[in-house]
């Protein structure tokens, strides 16, 4: 397990630097002066004085900052670092609640469907997985925005949640200020994310449930409730922890679209503000980050499978 | 047999005014709609838009070449139609993958909806816009409701939402095909190659891969967008770099697998060459996998594409995404993007549950899941 593990972190740090370069190559290359403003800021007054630095030194110096955790300053935002990490509060709840619901989503719909499997609820319910995997979270956001506030205001009501924002003018006070901004978004991602759960979960219990062992224990009179739970998810849930692995992505990249819809200030909606504004700085900053959460995510998955399973440290390579 | 015999009977008279319907009602819902769609718009196309194809049919106009692609098409289906309920089943037939998918209810609305929408962006734009050579038909009025002079409304620039929804398909579907496609047939090359060969090529394109696959990919997508000036070309080429690398990771998986099987140590004594064992012998044999890989390819590339179109990063000409960024809010101008939402999700719908129907097909252990 240990040496497994040891080997884990060595491929996450090289991915981190992985990201790291394609991020350096995506501003080396690009056209117009973008390249010297983002790789010179950092260092203050040389921009005007020095010749260009070379493709081997400017990378050097990036890197270099990189690791002392300076992210470059920017004439909008200031200290790119300083600004992003107050905003990944907002982007971290997001991300977290909108996984917490769906895995509860998916895991549940996957389980009544496996309960259930070849009735019409089983049938309903897997075309609705179907067409909550096939819309992007954007179109979801949209449509429950439409749904829950932009609708109720048409029809002259109070909207059933608050439009914009994090927070209430003035910050948020207590958690129940907090988290009305947070449901619609929230659920978003739990829809969009919650049906590939399903779809996984419903064909892992059948394959769970079709097991020997789950014969017998049905033969030894074992009730439905216990074998469900005991015999089809236990050993349906542990691919389960790896795929969330491979979720992540998703869900980091959701939380772009879903901040953008609902004008949540996180790291997302930092990004393309920053695009509008040709904030150079915050919008590579941001993709860092994201890059990063991605690797972290992973590494944090796989240990854990390694945890719940160990025949894993041995098999798996790397 | 006699409930099929007397459909069959039926059938003719039924067939000849609406070809397909007979096939429909007889449980083949994919054979019958995609007879019953050409001809459908055909006869649309006649009534609602007569004197426009009379003028142009005989002409080498875009027009007069699309009116009479739809024309072709119809007959097609309606002899197709009549031919099938006139000659009785052969016994034994509709046992092959093909059959069996296309025969499948839930594959068959799917392939039902991808042929509406190909056709609907292929002919759609000459048959269905009005003729003037810009085509930038300005109205009267932004934010009008869906009317008969505006199928879909207008928006707040006052333009044709089913004009800018018509160009939005050509783009997004277009893109996506092509970015799904090559992206696919970058994953399929690689990853054949990678599990066929073993050894130290499939060690360092799998560790590609792996590295790949750990990249949040849209984040650099989007920024990379935001940086570069990017052309339908590039940006399709952008996404099938995203695509590939899921695709050979199954793709080798499968070739690992086919290639410890005894045909290929048989055909190897037999002195063919690795070259042809591959292409002829292990892609075919893995031909469910790669097509399933392909159709979620597509589905991706479009989500992808809509998306960066949705954040204002893809082309400047309209795109789906486009118009769901523009229609903003769903209430209370619901048709500026409902139209382009609603379609994105059953295009990528009608993908998936193809998918669905050839991994079933082609995969034996999908009993456990239908």
């Amino acid at each position: 397990m240990l040496s497994y593990a040891i080997r884990r972190l060595a491929v996450a740090v090289v991915l981190a630097f992985g990201v790291a370069t394609v991020c350096f190559a995506l501003v080396w290359f690009a056209p117009g002066d973008e390249r010297s403003d983002l790789l010179l800021s950092g260092r203050g007054a040389v921009v005007d004085t020095g010749p260009e630095p070379g493709l081997v030194e400017a990378y050097g110096d990036w890197v270099g900052s990189l690791l002392r955790g300076d992210l470059g300053t920017s004439e909008r935002s200031g200290n790119v670092a300083r600004w992003l990490l107050a905003r990944l509060p907002h982007t971290l709840a997001l991300s977290v609640s909108g996984l917490v619901l769906a895995v509860v989503f998916g895991v549940g719909v996957g389980v009544l469907q496996a309960a259930r499997a070849g009735t019409v609820l089983d049938r309903l319910l897997t075309l609705g997985t179907v067409v909550a995997y096939s819309a992007p979270a954007f179109w979801v956001g949209i449509l429950l925005g439409g749904a829950f506030i932009h609708k109720p205001m048409e029809l002259g009501m109070e909207p059933l949640f608050p439009l914009t924002g994090v927070a209430p003018p003035g910050g948020a006070t207590s958690l129940l200020d907090y988290i009305p901004y947070l449901v619609l978004p929230a659920l978003t991602l739990g829809i969009v994310l919650g049906a590939g759960i399903a779809r996984y979960t419903r064909a892992a219990m059948l394959e769970a449930l079709a097991q020997d062992y789950v014969r017998s224990a049905r033969a030894r009179g074992l009730s439905e409730m216990r074998v469900l739970f005991r015999h089809g998810l236990r050993t349906a849930l542990l691919p389960l922890i790896s795929l969330l692995g491979v979720y992540l992505p998703v869900l980091l990249t959701g939380a772009v679209f879903v901040e953008t819809v609902f004008s949540r200030t996180g790291i997302g909606l930092a990004m393309m503000e920053a695009i509008l504004g040709q904030d150079l700085q915050v919008l590579m900053g941001g993709a860092l980050m994201f890059g990063f959460a991605a690797v972290v995510g992973n590494l944090i998955a796989d240990l854990l499978y390694g945890w719940a399973d160990p025949r894993i440290g041995d098999a798996v390579r790397g | 047999m006699q409930s099929v015999a007397r459909h069959q009977r039926g059938g003719v008279g039924l067939s000849v005014f609406l070809p397909g319907a007979p096939q429909i009602l007889a449980g083949r819902v994919a054979e019958g709609l995609l007879a019953l769609m050409p001809w459908l718009s055909a006869i649309l196309l006649l009534v609602l838009r007569a004197d426009l194809v009379s003028s142009q049919l005989g002409e080498g106009s875009t027009v007069g070449r699309a009116s009479m692609a739809l024309l072709a098409a119809a007959g097609l289906a309606w002899a197709w139609s009549l031919r099938d309920v006139s000659t009785p089943p052969e016994a034994g037939a509709g046992q092959g993958a093909w059959v069996r998918i296309v025969r499948d209810p839930w594959a068959g609305i799917g392939l039902a909806i991808l042929l509406f929408f190909a056709g609907l962006s292929l002919l759609g734009p000459p048959l269905l816009l009005p003729e003037d050579p810009g085509r930038t038909q300005t109205t009267e009025e932004g934010f009008l409701p869906p009317s008969m002079d505006h199928p879909m409304g207008t928006d707040n620039a006052k333009s044709d939402v089913f004009e800018r929804f018509l160009d939005g398909a050509r783009v997004t579907l277009g893109i996506g095909l092509l970015a799904g496609l090559g992206g696919a047939l970058i994953g399929v090359t690689l990853g054949a190659w990678a599990g066929f060969t073993g050894g130290w090529v499939d060690r360092v394109v799998m560790r590609c891969v792996d590295f790949f696959i750990a990249l949040p990919k849209l984040v650099l997508l989007i920024a990379l967008a935001a940086l570069y000036d990017l052309g339908p070309v590039t940006l399709a080429l952008f996404i099938a770099f995203v695509q590939w690398p899921a695709l050979a990771r199954i793709v080798r998986a499968e070739a690992v697998a086919l290639a410890q099987r005894e045909f290929v140590h048989a055909l190897r004594a037999f002195g063919v060459s690795e070259r042809r064992i591959l292409f002829r012998h292990v892609l075919p044999n893995a031909q469910g996998v790669i097509l399933v890989g392909t159709a979620l390819a597509v589905a991706n590339a479009l989500l992808i594409e809509a998306g960066l179109s949705f954040l204002g990063l893809g082309l400047d000409s309209a795109s789906w995404g486009r118009l769901i960024k523009d229609g903003g809010a769903l209430f209370p101008h619901w048709w500026v993007g409902g139209f382009a939402g609603m379609s994105l999700v059953l295009v990528v719908v009608a993908l998936n549950l193809v998918a669905d129907a050839v991994r079933d097909v082609f995969d034996p252990r999908a009993d456990v899941t239908v």
